[in-house]
């Protein structure tokens, strides 16, 4: 019987760091606007170590107003029963999305971890209406080619997104959204990201800069969710597997497991933004992959590039 | 049959690959092969070899077809699933292999059934046998145009860490199983089938390895070794002038098994020599530690002698 930690160690001793060369990524500017909307699957994540919360701190800081919409009701993720769970974890993430600075969140509900059988028409009309509702210039969401996502409730989000931001211009989707007062919508920008190890098909285009009080608050945001990620238990047992085998972690000397447990979490979210910054010359970024409203024209912008003159 | 003229232009379009590092078995105890079909752990591009070498090393190992096989054969429905399922024990247990499992979904018709049913069995299959490693199809050979490869693909990718959730499933627990995280998987794919399946290592074989692999596949005569394509190529051989002199004497069926395991013997040897061996196959390898980069990296740059 072979604990995780026993594993861990094991494959830490047996295999040599695997340096892959990510390539460089360009810087992108922060763009124009007043509101944008993070469309996820889960609570967490808006922010994890691949995600958003530095992005979204640095909106929030320039003064934009942001909301979360959160599809699925998070009932399977910790260890204190569905209906628990659920609560629990929205209440942890409407305090983490206070510390990146964002309004509210939008909880659509859908059965954690059961969203393949959700019909994908009825989450785009959820998201069509959201977007028609709150108007948003910047859009952060799954990519949709990510594909093969281990995670049925990312994919079914990430398709449904997609199909959203190009529905919800069209005045002859959704009609019934205009008789209640709504108009049509078309979203400038999306950003879209991908967990490192999940699916290919995500090839980030664009890096955000951070600066180091960005990624303070992606961290304290993170923390926030300590029904899933406080695992003291983790810890000890990495501590009491290094010790059987002659080996420790200075860093964790006197330091209860929880503090540990916090000190690794902290230390992955700062290194995932440092090694994201050096592809792109800055001390800590995020990359996404960038679409803009006009890379479905592109004759319409070859046109314009060419034959737009000063008069 | 126009066999020979359909096979020559087919040789020149084998890309050489690049060499692959080399990968040991992990540790553990016990392996699970879970495929759609009664022959997919042995054909060409897979597994017959790889799982020979988990049972030398003491593995126990067990056989998941997920559909019923009734469509490959040419004796109807019911008659294709009872000896498809008769050969591939018979295979398994030239592999070393302990069991079979038939789920018996409806063969090329696992597209309309829904993942989550699937998933859900195979999460009560992983926590019942508590695998440390699982063979099966790469759900990044996108594309793939068998629907049953598919579907077991993607439930498999979602079946493989959702079982290690207490959350998930809880009615199972009620009958003694409890959550287990599958921590080693090999992915394999057709290489003529879909795009996206990149191997990333390849596993070394030994000769009675390979042989194993050889016997396993053509074990599976419903579908291989027949006599009849055997007197097919040899007909038409015959009325282009044309003869295989290393079938002389040989029954159409012996031709037939000397013909089908030889293109296994083959491309264990092109895998081999691909990658600096002798025979090899080749697998997308999955680690359980590939989702926390972060805290292998911690531990990486944190630990040190006491």
């Amino acid at each position: 019987m072979y604990n995780t930690a026993m594993r861990l160690a094991a494959a830490l001793l047996l295999t040599a760091a695997v340096v892959r060369a990510a390539p460089p990524l360009p810087l992108g500017s922060l763009p124009r606007g007043k509101v944008f909307l993070v469309v996820l699957s889960h609570h967490d994540d808006h922010t994890w170590e691949y995600g958003f919360g530095g992005f979204i701190a640095r909106l929030t800081e320039a003064g934009w107003t942001g909301y979360y919409v959160r599809a699925t009701n998070d009932e399977k993720d910790s260890s204190v029963g569905w209906g628990r769970g659920d609560q629990i974890n929205l209440r942890e993430a409407r305090e983490a999305i206070g510390h990146l600075g964002m309004q509210d969140v939008i909880s659509l509900n859908w059965r954690n971890d059961h969203m393949d059988s959700v019909p994908l028409a009825e989450v785009r009309a959820q998201l069509v209406l959201l977007l028609r509702k709150y108007r948003p210039e910047v859009v952060m969401t799954w990519n949709p080619w990510g594909h093969y996502d281990r995670n049925p409730d990312h994919r079914k989000v990430a398709r449904a997104m997609a199909e959203a931001l190009y529905q919800a211009p069209l005045a002859n989707a959704y009609p019934e959204h205009l008789a209640a007062g709504m108009r049509p919508h078309q979203v400038r920008q999306v950003y879209y990201t991908q967990r490192s190890d999940y699916g290919k098909g995500h090839t980030p285009n664009i890096a955000i800069a951070l600066e180091a009080r960005h990624v303070e608050r992606k961290v304290r945001a993170l923390w926030a969710h300590r029904n899933v990620y406080n695992t003291p238990a983790l810890a000890r047992q990495i501590r009491e597997e290094l010790a059987r085998r002659g080996m420790a972690i200075p860093e964790f000397d006197g330091l209860t497991d929880e503090q540990a447990i916090e000190k690794l979490r902290q230390w992955q979210m700062e290194w995932a933004s440092r090694e994201t910054g050096k592809r792109a010359g800055a001390a800590y970024a995020e990359a996404f992959y960038l679409v803009d409203e006009w890379d479905m024209l592109p004759g319409l912008r070859g046109y314009l590039k060419e034959h737009v003159a000063a008069r | 049959m126009r066999f020979p003229a359909l096979l020559i232009p087919l040789a020149a379009a084998i890309l050489a690959a690049g060499p692959l590092p080399l990968k040991d078995l992990p540790p553990g105890k016990v392996m699970m092969v879970i495929q759609p079909h009664h022959d997919d752990h042995t054909t060409d591009y897979g597994m017959g070899g790889l799982i020979a070498k988990f049972t030398d090393a003491g593995y126990e190992s067990y056989f998941v077809r997920a559909s019923n096989d009734e469509k490959d054969g040419a004796h109807g429905y019911g008659h294709n699933d009872l000896i498809n399922e008769r050969e591939s024990k018979a295979a398994i247990a030239i592999l070393g292999m302990r069991d079979l499992y038939s789920l018996s979904w409806r063969n090329d018709y696992m597209d309309p059934i829904p993942l989550q049913e699937l998933r859900a069995q195979l999460i009560f299959l992983i926590r019942k046998h508590r695998p440390d490693v699982v063979l099966t199809h790469d759900p990044w050979g996108h594309y793939d145009r068998n629907p049953d490869h598919r579907k077991v693909a993607r439930a498999m990718g979602d079946a493989y860490w959702l079982a290690g959730l207490e959350n998930v499933h809880p009615e199972h627990f009620e009958l003694g199983v409890r959550p287990h995280r599958v921590p080693y998987l090999f992915y394999k794919a057709r290489v003529d089938y879909g795009k996206g399946h990149e191997p990333n290592v390849a596993v070394e074989l030994s000769e009675s390895q390979v042989r194993r692999k050889m016997r396993a596949y053509s074990t599976h005569r419903n579908v291989y070794a027949s006599p009849a394509m055997a007197r097919a190529v040899r007909e038409q051989l015959a009325k282009e002038g044309l003869e295989l002199p290393g079938l002389r004497g040989l029954t159409d069926e012996a031709a037939a098994v000397e013909m089908e395991e030889w293109h296994m013997d083959w491309i264990s040897r092109k895998r081999g020599r691909e990658n600096g061996v002798r025979y090899a196959e080749v697998y997308y390898f999955v680690d359980e530690f590939d989702h926390l980069p972060g805290l292998k990296e911690y531990l990486r740059q944190h630990t040190v002698k006491k």
